[in-house]
């Protein structure tokens, strides 16, 4: 109950925004971006694996906003219309990239993220998940890292991407298979040091 | 099927989002045999582990939100005209002749070769048309074409360094008479005076192909560097243990434990000056110390100080004299 009341304020809200911007008051934009900025980039960012990229993109979905914002329609669900828009460019740009003519783009790109995921992260362990996060299908991984990292149910996530329920769920069951192949290796090695 | 089925509970199950009928189904199948229990085991706990993982961005907002403003105060509410007023007219003629001028100057701007020479004694520093930046030294020189709209390509002569704004589409390349060094957003050090034995790539941040002309090509990390034999016509990767190869663009110097003889070879770039050892023991003396802006006399002064030393010049000649270092 207490919920689905907090989902009609927010529903709400987003709605009163996006009225500001249809009215060209630039604060509605900055309202939409202090409160989906950060998710949509790290959204993006399950994508491309690129921080500056992910942000890039991000910033670019406020500015498409702005620029539409007269012939902006109804929008029930904004934080679901922010992700798709920012999901469409994100798999436009590693498509882009792929298809780039130039073979060293494409090497140099790719180099960069598969030896180099994410952060730095101290630990091996945590350094071996993100290779194997970074090896999965960008769909799948977007989808799986939206049920893992932000917290969404499989439902949420359905809705936000407009599929169903069901693929949200072969989806992250992929990726569960996918990963466990790729950690194999590691996890052989740590059942090695539990049982003696 | 029976194993995509099962992965699909398993993952509804560590969602939260099983039913009861498809519990008592795991459960079964997880009695089944010591093989499923296993599978289970390993997938909860790649769920888990994947968890904790860090997948914060924590990125800077206010830039962020500064690039949207910017891109979108461009359309801020213009006010309206009257029709036919006279500021109205003065206004239309103003644009076309904007227009006009804008259209002239990308027509003769187009594709325009562009060449920067550093003669002077202090680092040049020029922005390219993607806003990636670069650092000439004396005497280097750069030349490029005005549009960056197919690819970025450089020639350079000389030393200089780059920061390279991350465009994927789009590598940044840097030719010199031996070397090709590709990227697609670093920054990293280039020497390549055409005539010397030697040419380097040192890589500051980001990752750098280097290749030459010879179909030779390595990959370099941060710390890393390439350096080309022209004798040998070879290109080999090492550490870098030169501190001092961007002395000439920030003006400091830093010796941790450096040999003489490696010290001495920086002055000899920084001051472009020559410096003589008088006895071979001073070449393993070790040298800790860090200059700002410094002059040749206050180096030279700190350093007989330190080793125990003394000095004299002559028309740019310096000499170190003393009995050298014990090991």
């Amino acid at each position: 109950m207490r919920k689905a009341r907090l989902f009609v304020d927010v529903q709400h809200d987003d709605q009163h925004i996006l009225n500001q911007i249809r009215e060209n008051q630039s604060q509605g934009l900055q309202q939409l971006f202090e409160k989906y900025y950060h998710f949509l980039a790290r959204t993006a960012s399950y994508i491309t694996q690129d921080k500056e990229v992910a942000e890039d993109l991000s910033q670019e979905v406020f500015v498409k906003i702005w620029e539409g914002r007269y012939t902006l329609g109804q929008v029930e669900n904004v934080k679901a219309y922010l992700t798709r828009m920012v999901k469409n460019s994100a798999l436009d740009h590693i498509k882009a990239v792929r298809s780039t003519s130039s073979k060293l783009a494409q090497f140099l790109y790719f180099e960069d993220h598969i030896t180099e995921p994410a952060e730095p992260q101290t630990e091996d362990l945590k350094r071996e998940i993100a290779s194997a996060l970074s090896k999965l299908p960008p769909k799948c991984r977007l989808i799986f890292s939206m049920n893992r990292f932000e917290g969404l149910t499989n439902e949420e996530i359905a809705s936000y991407f407009d599929i169903s329920k069901r693929t949200v769920e072969t989806q992250v069951s992929k990726a569960l298979k996918l990963l466990r192949s790729e950690l194999k290796h590691l996890w052989n090695q740590y059942l090695l040091t539990i049982i003696p | 099927m029976q194993s995509e089925r099962i992965y699909l509970i398993i993952s509804r199950s560590l969602s939260d989002e099983i039913s009861a009928e498809e519990r008592q189904e795991l459960e079964r199948w997880i009695e089944a045999s010591s093989e499923n229990r296993q599978l289970f085991t390993e997938l909860t706990g790649i769920w888990n582990l994947s968890g904790k993982m860090n997948m914060d961005l924590a990125s800077d907002t206010q830039k962020a939100w500064k690039r949207i403003a910017e891109k979108t105060s461009e359309d801020q509410p213009k006010h309206i005209l009257h029709p036919y007023s006279y500021l109205y007219k003065v206004a239309a003629s103003l644009l076309v002749l904007v227009f006009a001028g804008t259209l002239l100057f990308l027509i003769l701007n187009r594709s325009e070769e562009y060449f920067h020479e550093n003669l002077s004694n202090t680092p040049e520093h020029v922005i390219l048309p993607d806003s990636s930046e670069v650092w000439l030294n004396q005497n280097a020189s750069l030349r490029y074409s005005g549009d960056f709209r197919q690819d970025r390509h450089l020639r350079l002569t000389g030393e200089a360094f780059f920061e390279v704004k991350r465009d994927v589409s789009r590598p940044f390349t840097v030719e010199t008479n031996a070397m090709l060094t590709s990227v697609l957003g670093t920054s990293f050090f280039i020497k390549a005076q055409p005539q010397s034995p030697q040419q380097e790539v040192i890589v500051t941040t980001g990752k750098v192909q280097v290749s030459t002309n010879g179909q030779q090509s390595i990959i370099l990390e941060p710390g890393t560097k390439a350096t080309y034999h022209r004798e040998t016509g070879s290109l080999l990767k090492a550490t870098n243990e030169d501190s001092n190869y961007l002395a000439w663009k920030e003006r400091k110097l830093h010796f941790r434990n450096a040999p003489l003889s490696r010290v001495v070879g920086s002055l000899e770039e920084y001051f472009q000056v020559d410096i003589e050892l008088e006895h071979p023991g001073l070449r393993d003396c070790q040298v800790t110390s860090d200059f700002n802006d410094p002059s040749i006399e206050e180096v030279m002064q700190v350093l007989s100080l330190a080793l125990d030393i003394t000095y004299t010049s002559q028309n740019g000649q310096y000499l170190l004299q003393g009995a050298g270092c014990k090991q």
